[in-house]
């Protein structure tokens, strides 16, 4: 199977990761171990995974995403998914794959706004 | 050997004037018609059913009729009406072939057995067309009763009304939970209203639908709010034992309102 090099950008604290191909199980496993060091060398306040030109998401696909925002979350680091297409949002809801704690979010725009607001209230939180 | 096809054209001038008076004595809306009209009618019907003498079945003809039956029915007229001027003229074209081959009975039956079983095939063309059209009424009243019921209004930029009206089974509340989401997408709304204060009942299916809908919309980043359940729902509610603690809900549409505009932080206010 083809290794999809998935580009993962680095915004000032945050990571920004455009999945912009169908995800196989192969590949999702290996952008998750790509965000997760990234976010280890980076040491990155906030992901933002935009799920713009998804179309497809399997279950699979679907629990790992809130595996990686619960993975992330170990790392202090908070996730915020963008993007997510109605139709894929029905489906995930149909596989009773809610993604229970990961936070989401329209647009880019407004998941790094919201990526903004939580970790400048953790930074309250801790200081 | 001659056709029947080719036989029918011997005898077309006749047969077709004695179905045009046929037609014009017993039908009235054709007695009111200029005779040249009747005849191009009559003529266009007749040349498929003499086609479908000399076949093993019957084609052309019904197929003249499902389509003559479509735009009747298209033109409001009720399907007995033209019904009747296939079962006229189909019986005047027999009648006038069984004297035709007045000296060959072989025929006379062959052409009895045809002509019936041409006919019942274009009784039931003229069903199927008949049925196309109110099948495409049908649809299309639906789909206008679904526009119609489900409108969605912005009322400030990120918050979205939708008004629901009248009574949801899981069809409406499909396409209900499918234009939310779209709806959320076009206009990037924060917040949804959900308001069902024109909904007289609620079961389990539709609930279990709005809670779809609302945890669906939490995954595209909005949040939806549901207002408007009155006194009788609410008992339904609890009584079903419905969970709806994934949703949020306010008593009317004024606080929902309020409720999303504090969620991003802004406030109707005096100037």
């Amino acid at each position: 199977m083809d290794i999809v090099n998935i580009p993962i950008l680095k915004l000032e604290n945050f990571l920004i990761a455009s999945v912009q191909v169908a995800l196989y199980d192969m590949q999702a496993i290996q952008f998750k171990d790509a965000v997760l060091q990234k976010i280890y060398e980076t040491k990155a306040k906030g992901v933002i995974i935009d799920l713009t030109a998804m179309d497809v998401l399997d279950s699979f696909v679907g629990r790992l995403i809130s595996d990686i925002a619960a993975m992330a979350r170990l790392m202090g680091t908070t996730v915020v998914i963008t993007g997510l297409q109605p139709a894929v949002a029905i489906t995930l809801v149909e596989l009773g794959l809610e993604l229970p704690g990961v936070t989401t979010a329209l647009n880019l725009e407004k998941g790094i706004a919201k990526l903004r607001l939580i970790t400048e209230n953790n930074a309250d939180g801790n200081a | 050997m001659t056709s029947y096809y080719q036989m029918f054209k011997q005898h077309e001038e006749v047969i077709v004037d004695r179905v045009i008076n046929a037609l014009q004595t017993q039908i009235p809306t054709y007695g009111s018609m200029p005779r040249d009209d009747v005849r191009k009618r009559v003529i266009a019907g007749l040349d498929p059913y003499a086609r479908d003498l000399d076949n093993d079945k019957p084609q052309a003809f019904p197929d003249y009729w499902r389509q003559t039956s479509y735009v009747r029915a298209q033109q409001g007229i009720p399907i007995g009406a033209f019904l009747e001027v296939l079962l006229v003229s189909t019986d005047i074209m027999i009648k006038s072939l069984r004297t035709a081959y007045a000296d060959s009975p072989a025929d006379q039956i062959n052409v009895i057995e045809k002509g019936h079983q041409i006919t019942t095939a274009a009784i039931a063309a003229v069903y199927e067309g008949f049925q196309q059209h109110k099948d495409e009424i049908i649809s299309s009243q639906t789909y206008a009763l679904a526009e119609v019921s489900s409108p969605i209004v912005p009322v400030y930029e990120g918050v979205l009304v939708l008004p629901l009206i009248g009574s949801i089974d899981s069809m409406r509340a499909g396409q209900i939970m499918e234009s939310l989401l779209e709806s959320i997408n076009t206009y990037s709304a924060d917040v949804v209203i959900l308001d069902i204060t024109g909904v007289p009942v609620i079961d389990t299916g539709v609930a279990n639908y709005l809670l779809q809908a609302a945890r669906a919309a939490r995954l595209l980043g909005s949040t939806v709010v549901l207002v408007g359940i009155g006194a009788e729902i609410a008992q339904t509610i609890v009584q079903l034992g419905i969970d709806l603690t994934g949703i949020i809900t306010r008593a009317n549409l004024q606080s929902g309102i309020e409720y999303a505009l504090d969620l991003q932080g802004l406030a109707i206010r005096p100037r």
